[in-house]
């Protein structure tokens, strides 16, 4: 499969607890169990950061950690502008994590004080440079709606938004749509309804009431629940998973723009 | 400065560079690709082998963190003073590199038909030469130069002069009908050499960067601001002049 764009940049969000996280490793082990694309995985999410965790992959080195050094490095005029400004890149690229299948990348938790937009749209346009060098580029967003007009995800392609089969998560995906027309460009969105069991037809109704596609249903996986419990990476799902099939049988779909 | 001045300079300090005792070695394109592509015991082909190269594979990086580096597209119109096929190596052989990380800079001189702004910034893209050379990935970094090379692809010999060949061939694959001459540098081993040439190299960074003055002023507008640019009641807006002034400096390189 040959992707049109490149890099294909698609971010996770939804209300928090819905299964953002499991549904991204889902998708990075479809894709890189079905294809051979160079695939870079963002953990955004500074408060839950669970994403290294299941994926088994943990970098040394958060954006944080780099923007707080960024921020100490200008004001202790530790180094002048230019060599701060020649090294950033690879200070960023040397926080990546890298694995045969995927490579991954951590937001991290907010550790200085201080909001320096300017750094941000530093990191950005970092990591923007860097996603050039993957096919694939998967983010797993943080709850709500905060990061859709803020850092990350500007320039995103798709939009997947995760649901469980709760009508307030329906809700929140109908507000994270309205507020990525504003402030997005992405090319398609979708929602994936999580945790699917029994009758969902006031979901589904309610998802075309609100003109909010369907991606996929993904159903109630014991699989997961028991990977969860015992403290095992996500990614070593075995593929008779339920979840884990319903996901691949859709990769390509989520592939192409 | 003129294309040609630029490239007569380059091509002065290589002759100076030798004459002072240091090697260099030149390589012609094999002009017939398929010796190349059928012969080689190192595959290449445009988007075949898009494979991350991980630390422990590694058995040559060149460039990087700490080490000194370059990297310079340089595309012109002025096709005639591009000698086409030509492929320069000044500094060692890789069978003579002893470490497994070396100070390495590329230019490559890219003559053109007349091209858009956008054709001519994806000349400037090497993923597809990242993704078109087994064992052989790049690290995009503005103007230095980031990439690893293979245990394996060493072991099979890999070489700068076939890395020469692969670059032309690649860029002729996936840029046809564009591209009428081509012709890659390459400098390793000598340290103040490398440095030397980013000083020579000086006036095509000017070159681009008068380009790309206008966007990078449009881009400076769109920075966002928590305090909506009230930098009277911002605390930090002294850290904060000199971060945009840090991003302002990456978007020069």
């Amino acid at each position: 499969m040959k992707l049109k764009k490149h890099p294909l940049i698609i971010a996770i969000v939804g209300k928090g607890g819905v299964g953002k996280t499991v549904i991204t490793t889902l998708i990075a082990k479809a894709i890189s169990t079905s294809y051979k694309f160079k695939l870079l995985l963002i953990d955004a999410d500074p408060t839950h950061p669970h994403l290294s965790n299941m994926v088994n992959l943990v970098p040394e080195k958060s954006l944080e950690k780099i923007r707080t050094e960024l921020i100490n490095k200008t004001i202790n005029k530790k180094k002048d502008i230019q060599t701060i400004a020649e090294s950033i890149d690879f200070e960023v690229y040397s926080a990546i994590k890298e694995s045969k299948d995927f490579s991954l990348f951590s937001i991290g938790q907010p550790e200085g004080p201080g909001c320096f937009c300017p750094s941000n749209a530093l990191l950005r346009k970092v990591i923007e440079s860097i996603s050039s060098d993957f096919d694939v580029v998967l983010i797993d967003c943080e709850a709500g709606l905060e990061q859709i007009n803020r850092m990350v995800i500007r320039s995103v392609d798709t939009i997947l938004i995760v649901s469980d089969i709760s009508l307030r998560s329906i809700e929140t995906a109908k507000s994270i749509k309205e507020t990525a027309k504003r402030y997005t460009n992405y090319k398609k969105i979708g929602v994936i309804v999580n945790r699917v069991k029994g009758d969902i037809k006031i979901i589904l109704d309610k998802l075309r009431e609100y003109d909010l596609s369907l991606f996929a249903l993904i159903p109630e996986d014991v699989l997961i629940t028991k990977f969860d419990l015992e403290g095992k990476s996500l990614i070593n799902i075995p593929e008779d998973s339920v979840s884990l099939q319903k996901i691949t049988d859709n990769i390509k779909k989520l592939l192409e723009i | 400065m003129e294309n040609k001045v630029i490239i007569e300079k380059i091509r002065d300090f290589l002759e100076k560079e030798q004459i002072s005792g240091k090697t260099l070695f030149t390589y012609r394109f094999d002009s017939n690709s398929l010796n190349l592509v059928s012969n080689s015991k190192i595959k290449i082909g445009l988007n075949s082998y898009n494979e991350i190269i991980l630390e422990e594979e590694t058995g040559l990086e060149l460039g990087g963190v700490n080490r000194k580096s370059f990297l310079i597209i340089f595309p012109t119109r002025d096709v005639k003073f591009v000698e086409h096929g030509k492929i320069l190596l000044l500094g060692r052989k890789i069978e003579n590199i002893i470490d497994t990380s070396i100070d390495f800079g590329m230019m490559i001189l890219i003559g053109i038909n007349e091209a858009t702004d956008k054709e001519i910034d994806e000349l400037r893209h090497l993923n597809f030469l990242s993704n078109g050379i087994e064992g052989f990935s790049i690290r995009t970094i503005p103007r230095r130069f980031w990439c690893r090379i293979s245990t394996s692809v060493l072991k099979k010999g890999f070489s700068f002069e076939f890395l020469g060949n692969a670059i032309i061939f690649l860029y002729q694959q996936k840029f046809k009908g564009l591209i009428k001459s081509i012709e890659v540098i390459f400098i390793n081993s000598y340290q103040d050499s490398i440095e030397q040439f980013i000083v020579h190299s000086t006036a095509i960074h000017s070159k681009l960067k008068d380009k790309w003055k206008h966007k990078i002023e449009e881009w400076k507008k769109k920075i966002d601001c928590d305090y909506d640019w009230g930098c009277e009641i911002c605390p930090y807006q002294e850290a904060c002049l000199d971060i945009k002034q840090v991003l302002v400096s990456r978007e020069e390189i």
